[in-house]
């Protein structure tokens, strides 16, 4: 994480990479806990009731926001940004001449968008984008299965080494080879993306060295505000403000001119990075979760704006403590452990090949899943492969990391 | 017996009449109907009801027969010894010694508890061995250690065993608890490569707790060469199933690979 001074914020670059060493989740900091602590603290004393608050908006009063207005609001992350950061990054090693360290690894965290930032990158310098193999050559060990290409690899990049191999007896055997062969420098030159959990096991699994590793340095609630910030206004919709829908408060820095001095700053981001432990893909599907709009205030493209009288766009965002966000019990997750740890430590598996991973007691009937789908832990996506959902990630996390099993290290 | 002790217990008895006889074999009778009432008619009785109050009921025909034989013991005192100072002074005193030498077995497990309580041999939650029984350890008692066994019978071990018993704890206080996979296969095989095998077996377990080691010992036997597959899982209650993960697909993968596996060879019928 970066320096917490809001006035090294802009100073700051919002993509990073560093060593894993570096690598900080937000925290939320001892103040926000301790007046949070003493506020919880004062509510036994109070012989009064507080009067009633009366939210800005209430929950009737707001509605969702429309998918088309959305994908504006807050779009998906192309990564080329991320990507520009990373190239920043390998500067000094695309430049070194010697082949002492033939590759690098990009680690991410689930929803880390490495497939896109990789394929963005290999885009910038025209190098060959690997695709993984099928889960049959994992099985069949066909060991071949990177030769199989044009014969000039010599600049490569994998996006998703996750995708290479499977946590079965079988499925091991092409992953080590491929390791090996490029950290051997047999394969010319290349950067490898990672899903850090899998790398969790893959460096169990193989005894090969490290080779350097990269992560994308985590967002705190500053980097949160300016990435946000940054889609907001290119979104092409005039002078957008973010507020608490329960008492008003700014959860974006409002545009100069505007801010009402009664209004405070909200904590929303603050809440949301420690919680999404400041990966960007889950702090930004909670933010487009969190969103909402008054029937009233539709927003305006900023052609329109300018034609009538000036009259900023107002979004709402859910106060973080009535934000709908998956709360498992811990007899559910205890229950199906097996099938959130796998699902992780391949970053998606289709149900047919979870079922081959897991002992025949715990065997993922269709059922289990669309269990584990509407109590919001899992989603199925297009391709039918089966995916922690981004929402129920930390849930998983921590309970995952309580009960002792294999973690990653950010 | 020396002859003061011959004249005490005379005279303590001294006053023992033929009614008094009488009376102390009805008692005896009447004593050993209650008991056999009870035992009987209670258990029908407990026949009748169900669930818990069945349970209940049973648990009376001890107490009640504790309490019939109680109250017949101290009718026939009241009749045979005269209750001066001097006789209830000895009756109580020999009864003390008696009580003493009953519950010498009780106190001992009582200050072994306490020892267990600071040395601590067994935690609740760690897997013990005490005297062949094997099991999870649920709860630490004053005078026992309560443990239950993989076939979910709760067994109660006096904490005295630690004097004298070896305590096996498999996990002592912790999560690392060891499991053992056997293979038995035919000799004819590459040792290698099934080595190599079994550890990714292992490796590919999802109870694994994967960041203790694995091993995989390999011994020459006369029918063959065995295999033990050691690894430790994430649960110490998981043990069993582990194992059976481990051996399930560590069969199969052996089958795979085309490995036969040892078996005993038939023994001649004499008969042929």
């Amino acid at each position: 994480m970066a320096s917490s001074d809001p006035s090294d914020q802009d100073i700051t670059p919002l993509w990073q990479y560093v060593a894993v060493t570096d690598y900080r989740p937000p925290a939320v900091t001892v103040e926000h806990t301790v007046s949070t602590g003493l506020s919880a603290f004062w509510q036994h004393f109070r012989t009064k009731e507080p009067p009633p608050e009366t939210p800005f908006k209430t929950e009737e009063e707001l509605q969702s926001i429309p998918g088309i207005l959305l994908e504006q609001i807050a779009p998906a992350p192309d990564g080329q940004r991320a990507a520009l950061a990373l190239d920043e990054a390998l500067t000094a090693w695309l430049d070194s001449v010697q082949m002492d360290q033939p590759v690098v690894l990009v680690l991410h965290p689930p929803y880390g968008m490495h497939g896109n930032i990789l394929k963005a990158w290999a885009g910038l310098h025209e190098w060959r984008v690997l695709p993984p193999p099928t889960i049959g050559q994992i099985f069949r060990r066909e060991t071949d299965w990177i030769m199989s290409g044009p014969a000039d690899l010599t600049s490569w990049v994998l996006p998703n080494l996750e995708r290479c191999y499977l946590r079965h007896a079988h499925g091991l055997t092409l992953v080590r080879r491929l390791l090996d062969q490029a950290c051997s420098g047999a394969l010319g030159r290349g950067v490898i993306g990672c899903d850090s959990w899998a790398w969790a096991f893959l460096r169990q699994a193989w005894s090969g060295a490290t080779p350097p590793l990269l992560i994308l340095q985590s967002f705190d609630q500053h980097h949160l505000a300016r990435w946000f910030q940054s889609f907001a206004s290119e979104s092409g919709i005039s002078d957008l403000i973010f507020r608490q829908a329960d008492n008003g408060d700014y959860v974006l820095p409002p545009p100069t001119g505007i801010q009402n001095g009664s209004a405070n700053i909200s904590d929303f981001l603050q809440q949301l990075a420690a919680y999404s432990r400041g990966i960007p893909g889950i702090a930004h599907a909670i933010w487009r979760a969190s969103l909402r709009t008054a029937p009233d205030e539709s927003p305006k493209d900023a052609k329109t704006a300018k034609e009538s009288t000036y009259q900023p766009t107002t979004l709402w965002v859910t106060p973080w403590r009535r934000l709908k966000r998956p709360a498992p019990t811990t007899d559910l997750l205890r229950q199906h452990a097996f099938i959130l740890h796998a699902l992780l430590l391949h970053n998606g598996l289709p149900a047919e090949w979870l079922s081959q991973l897991l002992p025949s007691s715990c065997q993922p009937g269709p059922a289990t899943l669309y269990r584990l789908k509407s109590a919001g832990l899992i989603k199925q996506q297009r391709d039918g492969f089966w995916q922690i959902s981004p929402l129920g990630y930390p849930a998983i996390r921590l309970f995952l990391k309580s009960e002792g099993y294999l973690m990653d290290d950010l | 017996m020396n002859n003061d002790q011959t004249e005490n217990l005379a005279a303590l008895l001294g006053h023992l009449t033929e009614t008094t006889i009488v009376q102390i074999v009805l008692i005896v009778a009447g004593t050993w109907l209650l008991i056999a009432l009870t035992q009987r008619f209670l258990p029908m009785l407990a026949g009748k009801l169900a669930g818990r109050n069945r349970l209940y009921m049973l648990a009376l025909v001890p107490a009640l027969r504790l309490c019939i034989i109680t109250g017949a013991v101290l009718l026939i005192l009241q009749r045979v010894i005269e209750p001066t100072l001097e006789n209830l002074v000895g009756l109580l005193g020999a009864l003390g010694l008696a009580v003493g030498f009953a519950s010498k077995d009780y106190v001992s497990s009582l200050i072994a508890g306490v020892v267990a309580s600071y040395e601590m041999p067994y935690r609740p939650g760690d897997w013990i061995e005490i005297d062949g029984t094997y099991g999870e350890v649920q709860a630490i008692r004053l005078r026992t250690v309560e443990i239950v066994t993989p076939d979910d019978t709760v067994a109660h071990i006096p904490h005295l065993q630690i004097w004298n018993q070896t305590i096996l704890n498999a996990n002592d206080g912790s999560q690392h608890l060891l499991c053992v996979a056997n293979f038995y296969l035919h000799p004819r095989h590459n040792a290698v490569q099934v080595l190599k095998l079994l550890h990714d077996v292992a490796l590919t377990s999802p109870f694994l707790q994967i960041e203790r080691p694995i091993n995989v010992i390999a011994q020459e036997k006369p029918f063959g060469t065995h295999y033990c597959l050691k690894a430790y899982p994430i649960d110490p209650r998981q043990q069993f199933h582990f194992v059976t993960d481990l051996t399930v697909r560590g069969k199969a993968m052996l089958l795979q690979l085309g490995v036969e596996f040892a078996t005993t060879p038939a023994i001649a019928d004499p008969a042929s």
